[in-house]
């Protein structure tokens, strides 16, 4: 993994304008939102969905949303990043509980944790140095940390996660929602 | 976490949640605005994650397929200016008000003022009886802007009011959908052509309750060819008990 990961491949675009001019109907400020962010919003849908056919049907589906939907952006309301992403991660966690649960269970297994996509630190280690959500994910316990990111990142359930880090589900869930509560706190 | 619902939310964002769990924080999203912030702030928290996923190369292949799906993909129109919800409608309050002065002047009644206010007193109140709704829904859009208001009325007529910045797409129609049992599915309770205030068919509905989710969707011309939302969703809103 190079340290490009971290870095954004096009140039930067002004993805709240790119909205307001997706939402007069120009397609150009689409593929420009496309050109800048469909290669990051992949990886996301990969890192849920671990299949390219899926995780490319999520990002289509997320820019037909996108154009649908660019009118109803409220800039006051929040980054245009993250509303971007928060379409892409509901429509690919869709699929995911909805639609290819039967098919992923038959390939998950192979994957292993052991990847290094899969490992939190190094997850961690590509959040930037001054990030407030780095130092606080770093005060929690380091296997609930993984829980939490192993959680965002791949898309395991309360189950998943107790069966792949080897505790009973009821402190899995106890621990989610301490670890939860104990980000809020450090965040705010 | 504080609440339930603050979990609920967080573990919806991070994806946690399956089964009815999973369908509470949908149903939760869609109709409380209390619980979208809630959820949106935590989408704020954790955004950053998703910046340490790698950079996958797209062909243009996987443009021209979303290019291709634009042209049949309505946009959803801005509601400019949100006209405040006023209900019932005052206009008509009005009017009575005015029948009533001139029914009880013809009457010859132009004693005490006292008993004039009095009539025109009882007139407002037998209006606002039979245009009193028992339940209200105000749908809004994503962007949180009311849109459009439902009223139920004790007698069993319900009514759509759109506000007037508010369009239907060109070659397309509204259907107004509610769902009497939040776990079930939608029932439809009209087509419309273009955005004026209709009565609604609550004929295939029992009367509407309390929470109640209402939901206006972009179709056809005709309707929805399947008998279940198929395009965007405009706007939604949970009917309250009026007072």
């Amino acid at each position: 993994m190079s340290a490009a990961l971290g870095q954004a491949v096009s140039p930067p675009v002004d993805l709240a304008d790119a909205l307001r001019r997706c939402a007069a109907g120009e397609r150009s400020a689409l593929r420009a939102v496309y050109d800048a962010e469909a290669p990051r919003m992949t990886g996301v849908a990969m890192r849920l969905l671990r299949r390219r056919a899926l995780a490319e049907e999520a990002v289509h589906d997320t820019f037909m949303q996108v154009w649908q939907r660019a009118a109803t952006y409220d800039p006051a309301r929040g980054e245009a990043r993250t509303w971007l992403y928060a379409i892409l991660r509901h429509r690919a966690l869709n699929i995911l509980r909805t639609e290819a649960r039967v098919d992923l269970v038959d390939d998950f297994e192979p994957l292993g944790l052991v990847s290094e996509e899969e490992n939190a630190e190094a997850l961690v280690l590509r959040l930037s140095d001054n990030s407030a959500l780095r130092r606080c994910l770093d005060r929690l316990d380091p296997t609930r940390k993984q829980a939490i990111l192993l959680a965002y990142a791949h898309g395991l359930t309360h189950g998943e996660l107790a069966g792949r880090l080897n505790v009973p589900l009821g402190t899995m869930k106890s621990w989610i929602r301490r670890s939860l509560l104990q980000l809020r706190e450090c965040l705010a | 976490m504080t609440t339930d619902r603050e979990r609920l939310a967080a573990e919806h964002v991070m994806g946690l949640l399956e089964g009815d769990e999973r369908r509470e924080a949908e149903r939760l999203a869609a109709s409380d605005p209390g619980f979208d912030a809630m959820a949106r702030r935590w989408s704020e928290r954790l955004a950053e994650i998703d910046s340490t996923a790698p950079s996958v190369p797209v062909d243009d292949a996987l443009w021209r397929r979303i290019e291709a799906g634009l042209d049949t993909t309505p946009q959803s129109v801005p509601v400019e200016d949100a006209t405040p919800v006023l209900i019932p409608n005052p206009f008509s309050a009005f009017k009575a008000l005015w029948r009533s002065l001139h029914f009880w002047r013809i009457a010859g009644l132009t004693g005490a003022a006292a008993s004039l206010a009095l009539a025109v007193g009882l007139g407002i109140l037998a209006t606002q009886r039979a245009r009193q709704p028992i339940l209200v829904a105000v749908l809004m859009t994503d962007a949180n802007q009311p849109a459009a208001v439902i009223n139920a009325f004790a007698n069993g007529r319900a009514e759509l009011v759109p506000f007037g910045s508010v369009q239907v797409p060109h070659g397309h129609s509204f259907e107004i959908w509610t769902f009497p049992d939040p776990k079930g599915a939608p029932v439809s309770l009209g087509v419309l052509t273009q955005a004026r205030t209709a009565p609604l068919d609550l004929g295939r509905v029992s009367a509407p309750h309390a929470d109640q989710l209402f939901a206006i969707s972009v179709e056809p011309p005709t309707g929805s060819p399947t008998g279940l939302p198929t395009g965007p969703v405009m706007m939604k809103g949970t009917a309250s008990t009026a007072l």
